[in-house]
């Protein structure tokens, strides 16, 4: 990548985060909302009338056994980012059980097609250029819609640009060549949808996907920012100082998964 | 032989009584079962009545819901859910609305997650994490591992607070999402859009979607 291409990257990251702070998922900057919902709108029938269609085509075809397999693959891909932002959020033991993870089950998971990591004990974790922004304390910024790819805001689309270096398939050579190419973006899409098939039902009983997804996009974030165990969120709403308003619980636990 | 002192071991006692009496009375005495336990009890005899009438509940979809509103139901906080999801909403509502919206809630919740209950019950286990009670012992977080026999494992969490001596779910969160959190971000827009009133009949009947705008979104 040439010089001027990363100092244009850098200028834009910077203006992505600059202000960024941290607002409750109810209650989130959104100040794209009426782009963001034609987005959402297009996305939607993408879904509809492709994407859907062909991830439930390939839920017939392929047995469940070889799209765990699938499922484990692209996992174990992700594991290099997942390394990475472990210690480069100072969480060291923890950067060093991923990295035994990862070389476990590349070589004796057959390239990772099978979990053996985690039946050994060796947990999965979940970690990423834009969780490591949020774990140092840059707030998520707007809420945006991206065609095709989905929710995000701004911290995690600089996040998502991070992460292209950290992605194995991005040092491959011929990764660029088309056919490649589309393989594996195509396989991994429709796999991810295929795995979201059984949620389907629960965008039916929404007033409004678009506000769902949003909300729990936004809270999904902020958990995984502080690994499963986030600051409970203050529901009080100043109705009356009754049992109803909810103190924190105190004794917080070690993160569980 | 010394004289036992009766009169002021007799007013010890009662006095004691009293005091104790006037313990138990309060309302946020914390409960003598612990809250993960309580939610195991409601979870266990739910998931054996659906083991032993799975057929029954099959066929009759009024009796499973029957079911649910006896045994899950009662274990909700379901005026301080209603509460909660209304938010602000909540103070400018009339008795008789909020009555209406809480019973409105609890039957889309039941007729939303009940089938869920019915077609997973055999394929997921569920383990529990112990509970993270509040100072006081009237507020907890419990924890909850789902892992279906695919070996997909699904993080559910319940907050639950002390209402009559009993612990009663007030959240659920699904994967840190929560439910009290996302349906008030969408009943405050929805109530800003049209009323309350309009908001608790389309519940009623089914109708979450705007007619005007989304109804064509509903994947087939």
């Amino acid at each position: 990548m040439g010089s001027l291409h990363r100092r244009w990257s850098i200028a834009i990251a910077a203006l992505l985060l600059a202000g960024c702070a941290h607002r409750p998922a109810d209650d989130p900057a959104d100040p794209l909302e009426s782009v963001n919902r034609g987005m959402w709108t297009f996305n939607s029938k993408a879904d509809q009338y492709v994407l859907k269609p062909v991830a439930k085509g390939y839920v017939a075809v392929t047995p469940s056994w070889a799209r765990e397999g699938v499922t484990n693959f692209f996992s174990n891909l992700k594991y290099p980012t997942t390394i990475v932002n472990d210690f480069a959020q100072a969480k060291f033991a923890r950067g060093m059980a991923d990295t035994a993870r990862f070389v476990v089950n590349s070589i004796y998971g057959v390239g990772g097609l099978v979990d053996v990591g985690t039946r050994v004990g060796l947990v999965k974790h979940d970690e990423d250029f834009g969780q490591t922004l949020g774990y140092w304390g840059v707030g998520e910024g707007w809420f945006l819609m991206l065609p095709l790819l989905g929710p995000s805001d701004n911290r995690d689309l600089v996040g998502l640009g991070a992460d292209i270096f950290t992605n194995p398939v991005h040092y491959l050579p011929g990764r660029y060549d088309l056919p490649n190419y589309l393989t594996t973006y195509v396989l991994y899409y429709v796999n991810v949808r295929a795995n979201l098939l059984p949620s389907d039902s629960l965008m039916e009983s929404q007033f409004d996907t678009y506000l769902f997804i949003r909300t729990a996009y936004l809270e999904h974030r902020q958990a995984l920012v502080y690994d499963g165990n986030p600051p409970p969120e203050n529901f009080d709403t100043g109705e009356g100082a009754d049992d109803t308003a909810t103190p924190a619980p105190s004794k917080q636990g070690s993160p569980k998964h | 032989m010394p004289k036992l002192p009766i009169r002021p071991l007799l007013v010890w006692l009662v006095s004691l009584s009293a005091l104790l009496s006037a313990l138990a009375v309060r309302a946020d005495a914390p409960p003598a079962q612990a809250p993960d336990a309580a939610l195991k009890t409601t979870t266990d005899q739910i998931r054996g009545m659906i083991k032993a009438h799975y057929a029954e509940y099959r066929a009759n979809q009024t009796a499973f819901y029957q079911a649910v509103n006896d045994v899950v139901v009662p274990r909700f906080d379901v005026p301080g859910i209603a509460r909660l999801v209304l938010g602000l909403d909540y103070r400018t509502a009339t008795p008789d609305q909020r009555t209406r919206f809480a019973a409105a809630f609890k039957d889309m919740l039941v007729h939303s997650y009940a089938n869920a209950m019915l077609d997973n019950n055999n394929s997921v286990s569920i383990n529990w994490m112990p509970p993270r009670i509040s100072d006081n012992g009237t507020d907890a977080a419990v924890n909850t591992a789902l892992t279906r026999d695919n070996g997909q494992s699904y993080a559910i969490g319940f907050r639950v607070h002390v209402v009559d001596g009993d612990w009663k779910v007030y959240d659920i969160t699904v994967e840190n999402v929560s439910l009290v959190l996302n349906f008030r971000t969408q009943l405050n827009a929805e109530i800003k859009r049209s009323s309350l009133d309009d908001v608790i009949s389309r519940m009623q009947n089914g109708q979450f979607n705007p007619p005007s705008s989304q109804s064509k979104q509903k994947a087939g």
